[in-house]
């Protein structure tokens, strides 16, 4: 087991030392080459132009957190279905609607978020929006 | 009659002629010819070299890992850099346009002039930015992408790791790429890579989980998730006739798959994650020089995973008749799944954000839900 365990994985361990020393090995060669003339106008942030109000690392509206929590959800279903894929076709029949059944539970799932209006990309508009922060809707 | 002269000793009319005639078939004819005769050698060449080693040196896993992550480099680093002319010059014929055409014969050494000036470009660190984030934002968006090549097999003895697990494997190893995007996004402190981060991520929650479920139906069929036994399973031919590809009973699947895969790659259709008209290239808007290359360089990486993905899981991965050996037969298929996926960027438009999400959890994941049942019956009557 151990053994086998070695024969698989050792493998990987190049390939990580590769992918990572493809990016750092661009890096430092154009290091080495590259033109260097940094001065106060070129080190500002760019924003077309303008000059930027406020930081971009700030508290953000995250408009899918209600996605990743049903991600979730199917992410922890796909765990179930895998090692049921490899199996299924030896136990037949049985096993399908088993798993046909457990989809359904989920489907059930999907149907009550769809419903919800949580799959809605942007659930507010921007009239609703406009209203909330106390302008008057055009 | 004034002639007007565009391109070195040529004149307009002269392209015209040059372009617009029998020839450009004529050189894709022959380009096809040559691809194939030098795949096929270059398979042969190298299962010649692989009779060489003493025996049992093939064996051994740190020889294997080596031997696979150079070769995988190499197509991905001459693979990334040329699949940037490939496109832009498919999509300049599509479009009708020359493409590049300046350096080399038809543009052949463009994609080495590019290097040379993005690697001769200057490196911009904002005064406002976190360096280290910035910095170390590309190696991690990258490693993960190259290390699921581990698993992917090129032929039946050309994989590099023979894992139990191998298409699990890709799944997990992809999904710490968006890790090294938003990294991007928040290092600059700017705000269109910002934005542009927290749409990749986005765009990958809402199309792993169709893209994953599409996968279940060659696992069941080849009762694996070895990339070698889910090849395996698609030997063989129905009547004689049509080869026993997954894409043939499991079409559906494989719409689902490819679709998801396109957009996990962030291309056209589904590109807002870098849409150039309004979020100045996303994530990678701060960033210069050798950095914007390496995340560039992530897009293309993803495609050429993706296509192998696809060209494993449906199209029979090294499957073929014999003329044209098994090595050969995996690349023609890869660049098969990849010109597709620039006809279809060179032909469709972008897609709004909120469009993309509902086509992810509306419709892809319903649909890969019914693919389960459908393929969990198919399976169940035939086997």
């Amino acid at each position: 087991m151990v053994v086998e365990l070695y024969e698989q994985y050792v493998p990987v361990i190049p390939f990580i030392i590769i992918g990572v020393l493809i990016p750092a090995g661009g890096m430092i060669l154009a290091w080495l080459m590259r033109v260097k003339n940094p001065y106060p106008e070129k080190l500002t942030t760019y924003e077309c132009g303008e000059e930027p109000i406020g930081q971009a690392q700030m508290q953000f509206d995250v408009q899918y957190y209600i996605y990743a929590l049903l991600f979730v959800v199917f992410d922890v279903e796909t765990v179930f279905l895998y090692p049921w894929a490899v199996v299924f076709p030896d136990i037949g029949i049985l096993a399908v609607i088993e798993m046909i059944i457990f989809i359904a539970m989920l489907v059930v799932a999907l149907i009550y978020a769809w419903k919800k209006g949580i799959l809605e990309w942007m659930p507010l508009t921007w009239r609703e929006m406009v209203i909330r922060e106390g302008g008057r809707a055009r | 009659m004034i002639r007007r002269r565009v391109h070195g000793g040529l004149y307009a009319e002269d392209m015209e002629r040059l372009y617009h005639g029998p020839l450009p078939y004529l050189i894709m004819l022959i380009g096809a010819g040559l691809t194939v005769a030098i795949l096929t050698g270059t398979g042969l060449a190298l299962s010649y070299v692989a009779g060489l080693a003493p025996e049992g040196f093939w064996e051994n896993p740190w020889v294997r890992g080596a031997v696979g992550a150079v070769l995988w480099a190499l197509v991905v680093a001459v693979g990334g850099l040329y699949l940037t002319l490939v496109e832009r010059k498919f999509m300049a014929r599509v479009q009708v346009r020359y493409g590049p055409n300046r350096w080399g014969p038809y543009g052949i050494l463009q994609p080495i002039a590019d290097a040379i000036k993005l690697l001769r470009k200057e490196d911009i660190i904002p005064e406002a930015a976190d360096p280290l984030v910035m910095r170390f934002a590309p190696i991690i968006a990258f490693a993960p992408s190259f290390v699921l090549f581990a698993a992917v097999p090129w032929t039946e003895s050309y994989v590099a790791s023979t894992m139990d697990i191998g298409v699990l494997f890709i799944v997990a190893v992809t999904a710490l790429t968006p890790i090294g995007v938003l990294m991007a996004g928040w290092g600059p402190n700017n705000k269109y890579n910002l934005l542009g981060a927290m749409r990749f991520a986005a765009q990958e929650l809402a199309y792993e989980i169709p893209l994953v479920l599409a996968m279940i139906g060659p696992i069941a069929a080849a009762q694996s998730l070895n990339g070698v036994a889910i090849v395996e399973a698609q030997r063989g031919t129905w009547l004689g006739l049509i080869p026993r590809w997954n894409i043939f009973p499991q079409f559906l699947g494989a719409i689902i798959f490819f679709v998801a895969f396109m957009a996990e790659t962030g291309r056209i259709p589904f590109d807002i994650p870098d849409a150039e008209g309004e979020i100045v290239h996303g994530f990678t808007a701060e960033y210069s020089g050798m950095k914007f290359v390496l995340l560039l360089l992530i897009e293309y990486v993803h495609l050429i995973a993706g296509a192998a993905l696809f060209v494993v899981l449906f199209m029979g991965g090294y499957l073929g008749p014999a003329p044209i050996n098994p090595f050969a037969w995996f690349a023609l298929k890869l660049l098969l799944v990849i010109l597709f996926m620039m006809l279809i960027r060179a032909v469709w438009f972008r897609v709004r954000i909120d469009q993309i999400m509902t086509l992810g959890w509306k419709i892809l994941l319903p649909a890969a839900l019914f693919n389960i049942g459908f393929i969990g019956i198919y399976l169940a009557v035939t086997v």
